[in-house]
């Protein structure tokens, strides 16, 4: 490289001393072929420096840290007895975690079963080996009752990256998704929302609970695995008395 | 990996996530590819993420990260050779051209998407220049940071932005006197033009 441009080319960008760059601006100064190489290295720095920044969609970021969590996995110690896994962990990893559910997620819409009397009562299952099972259940068989509550009260549960938000309404006896999910012992319906993303809806003390992720924040995660992590947020909703952190 | 060490992942790298998306958009040319290529370098990242130097910095350690994980790509999806001849041959067909003679570029090309043109011109940058050119006016990397992420020396980072801007400006000009917005400069310069006016007042 030519002495020129060892001099010139910090001189554009920046990255020379105060003195130094006062010696190149006194030749500048003298010699305006030299100066018009200037010109023309500094116009096209400008342009590409007003240019707009690019920004990484939501689902990268989603799918991004799905990965770590995979090989957070796979580089974890195995010892005899694992300890069990923090339940926020489990809403994290979410549905990628479910592979070996994969068959009883595939289930959770393209195999509705309509069963002639009310749901069967369902086990604790672990939400490694969650028995999925579809029930068609007639909207005028809910149970609840309508207690009178503030309406529009959204709680947002937040881990990481990923965003769910937990509108709290007046429970009532109708409007509810006639999909009914048995999850854990309790009964949850799915639906879809107004933007066709899946939710989650249950009812906990004549509160009605509508789970849905923040699609500004999660991207496009697959509907398994959204399902899969706002059931086990339902189950930590319905059973924590201290719930996870909330604003 | 222990949970100290996610966080501390998270925070420092997970951060460069825009800046690692838009060199990856510069080099792939498609979104798809680009977000393949950024997921992929941040996996990596992580898997080596042990051997990450305190103190030096995460974006040239992770940009190096990014260009080895595209060289790489197009070596297994056996593209780097085609693409390298096709930005030859296109550059060929464009030529060096005549350089900085008025009306600058930005005023010629105005009418014309300038945004687009430029995006259009740096697509056609050897990967090498088009790098170097992204990572110090796009994104703002210092010569150093440069110089470790392309690992070669501070010297060749100058030359290839040097060269890259040239071959910008000559694209971004030579569109403009295609579409009638410029004329053809009456007396180019040049570095190199530059140079031999200098020898030559001085023997």
């Amino acid at each position: 490289m030519s002495h020129d441009l060892h001099t010139l080319q910090p001189f554009i960008d920046g990255e020379l001393t105060e003195a130094e760059r006062a010696e190149v601006e006194a030749q500048l100064a003298r010699d305006p072929a030299m100066r018009e190489v200037a010109e023309e290295q500094l116009r096209i720095r400008q342009l590409l420096r007003d240019l707009p920044r690019a920004t990484a969609p939501q689902a990268l970021r989603a799918r991004v840290l799905l990965e770590l969590d995979a090989i957070d996995r796979e580089t974890a110690p195995k010892p005899a007895a694992a300890p069990r896994p923090s339940r926020w962990r489990n809403f994290l990893r979410g549905g990628a975690l479910m592979l070996p559910a994969g068959a009883a997620a595939f289930g959770l819409f393209l195999v509705a079963r309509t069963l002639p009397g009310p749901a069967a009562p369902a086990r604790d299952a672990g939400p490694r080996d969650l028995a999925v099972r579809i029930v068609d259940v007639p909207e005028d068989s809910s149970p609840l009752q309508p207690v009178a509550l503030p309406t529009g009260d959204d709680v947002i549960y937040e881990v990481g990256l990923r965003r769910v938000i937990d509108h709290r309404d007046q429970a009532t006896a109708d409007a509810l998704p006639e999909r009914v999910q048995l999850y854990r012992g309790a009964r949850y319906h799915l639906g879809r929302g107004a933007d066709g993303r899946p939710q989650v809806v249950f009812d906990v003390g004549g509160v009605r609970h509508t789970l849905r992720e923040d699609p500004d924040r999660v991207g496009e995660v697959s509907l398994e695995q959204s399902l899969e992590a706002l059931l086990e947020l339902g189950h930590l909703v319905r059973t924590s008395a201290d719930a996870p952190r909330a604003r | 990996m222990d949970a100290t060490a996610r966080r501390a992942f998270e925070s420092t790298v997970l951060a460069h996530v825009d800046s690692l998306f838009g060199a990856a958009l510069r080099l792939t040319r498609s979104r798809a590819e680009a977000e393949d290529l950024v997921q992929e370098t941040l996996v990596r990242a992580y898997r080596f993420w042990a051997s990450f130097r305190p103190g030096s910095s995460v974006r040239a350690w992770v940009f190096t990260i990014l260009r080895n994980t595209f060289i790489t790509r197009y070596h297994r999806q056996g593209r780097e050779r085609a693409l390298a001849e096709g930005l030859e041959q296109e550059f060929a067909a464009v030529g060096e051209g005549p350089i900085a003679a008025p009306p600058s570029p930005e005023a010629a090309t105005s009418q014309l998407h300038l945004r687009e043109e430029i995006d259009a011109a740096l697509q056609r940058l050897p990967p090498d220049y088009r790098m170097a050119v992204v990572l110090a006016d796009i994104e703002g990397l210092s010569y150093k940071e440069i110089a470790e992420a392309m690992e070669c020396p501070i010297g060749t980072v100058m030359s290839r932005i040097h060269r890259g801007r040239r071959q910008l400006h000559s694209l971004l000009y030579r569109h403009a006197v295609d579409h009638g917005l410029a004329e053809e400069p009456d007396a180019p310069v040049s570095l190199d033009a530059y140079r031999n006016r200098a020898a030559s007042a001085r023997s």
